[in-house]
């Protein structure tokens, strides 16, 4: 599995629980998660409003670009959450989010494109 | 001594893996949309990615700032209860029309999760849908592409193609030109 170099604070397997949760666990076990893969994740994560609604994230006034640390964060909450199994009303939430364009998208980035 | 051994051994391997990305192969491209696409707007570069076992996973073509993706997806990368409605399991092609098509009345979770959001977007729906491809444009804020074309080919059960970019006019001439 390549390292996580720019999101060393988000562990892999909280955004393997993410997969597993929005595609199926076979497709996230096949995901090799480096740093696009999480920048796709999240870019899916947050594209729902509903979903940075149900996780409470803090208002970002427009224009904001979150940094590394952030995304890691927020990421590692909703992996954790989802991992704990104690939040299937927040993975109903977010899972609006998927999409199969989004499945070939994270496999492409696993793979280095 | 062993543990150095493993150690490097690690450390070969993990180079072996990580050697994913290629320039396009002109065998490969010969018959495949990125062939398409040098013809229309000659690009800057095409690269594609293989998985461990050689099997095309993507490629991803640029031209200045522009680029198209195209994507081979499966079938079992998705939930498998999105593709379970009340009374049917769904084939691909199912799914997708189920979800784009305004007439489309079989339903689940995930397909109404998914109407839910085009319905926000610019422009709702299929632009175009020619048999087994089916062209959209959305709002970039909502989706993985701005443009994007599916497209199952013939005979196939389980695999499709998503081709997504930000440029419409390569997209577009993609899907009415030369595309099928």
């Amino acid at each position: 599995m390549a390292p996580l170099i720019k999101y060393k604070e988000v562990s892999p397997q909280y955004i393997k629980s993410i997969l597993a949760s929005f595609f199926n666990p076979a497709y996230a076990a096949s995901i090799r998660i480096n740093d696009n893969v999480v920048e796709v994740v999240w870019e899916m994560v947050s594209k729902s409003k509903e979903c940075t609604k149900a996780l409470n994230l803090v208002p970002r006034p427009a224009g904001f670009i979150p940094g590394a640390s952030f995304v890691a964060m927020q990421l590692a909450k909703l992996g954790q959450r989802l991992l704990a199994h104690q939040d299937e009303d927040i993975a109903n939430t977010c899972k609006s989010a998927a999409s199969s364009a989004y499945s070939t998208r994270i496999r492409m980035a696993s793979h280095g494109l | 001594m062993i543990k150095t051994f493993i150690f490097l051994l690690l450390t070969l391997k993990s180079f072996v893996i990580e050697a994913k990305v290629f320039d396009c192969q002109p065998d490969e491209f010969k018959n495949s949309i990125s062939h398409v696409v040098n013809q229309l707007i000659p690009y800057d570069d095409c690269k594609e990615a293989r998985d461990d076992n050689g099997v095309l996973i993507g490629i991803r073509i640029s031209k200045l700032n522009s680029t198209v993706s195209i994507g081979y997806g499966y079938k079992k990368d998705l939930s498998q209860s999105d593709l379970v409605t009340k009374n049917k399991k769904l084939t691909i092609h199912q799914l997708f029309d189920a979800i784009y098509s305004n007439t489309e009345t079989l339903t689940n979770s995930y397909i109404s999760s998914q109407k839910v959001k085009l319905c926000d977007a610019e422009s709702y729906g299929v632009v175009n849908q020619k048999s087994h491809t089916s062209y959209f444009e959305l709002n970039s804020e909502l989706g993985a592409y701005r443009n994007l074309i599916y497209r199952v080919p013939k005979d196939s059960t389980d695999q499709y193609l998503v081709i997504g970019s930000g440029n419409k006019s390569i997209i577009t001439h993609i899907l009415f030109k030369k595309g099928d």
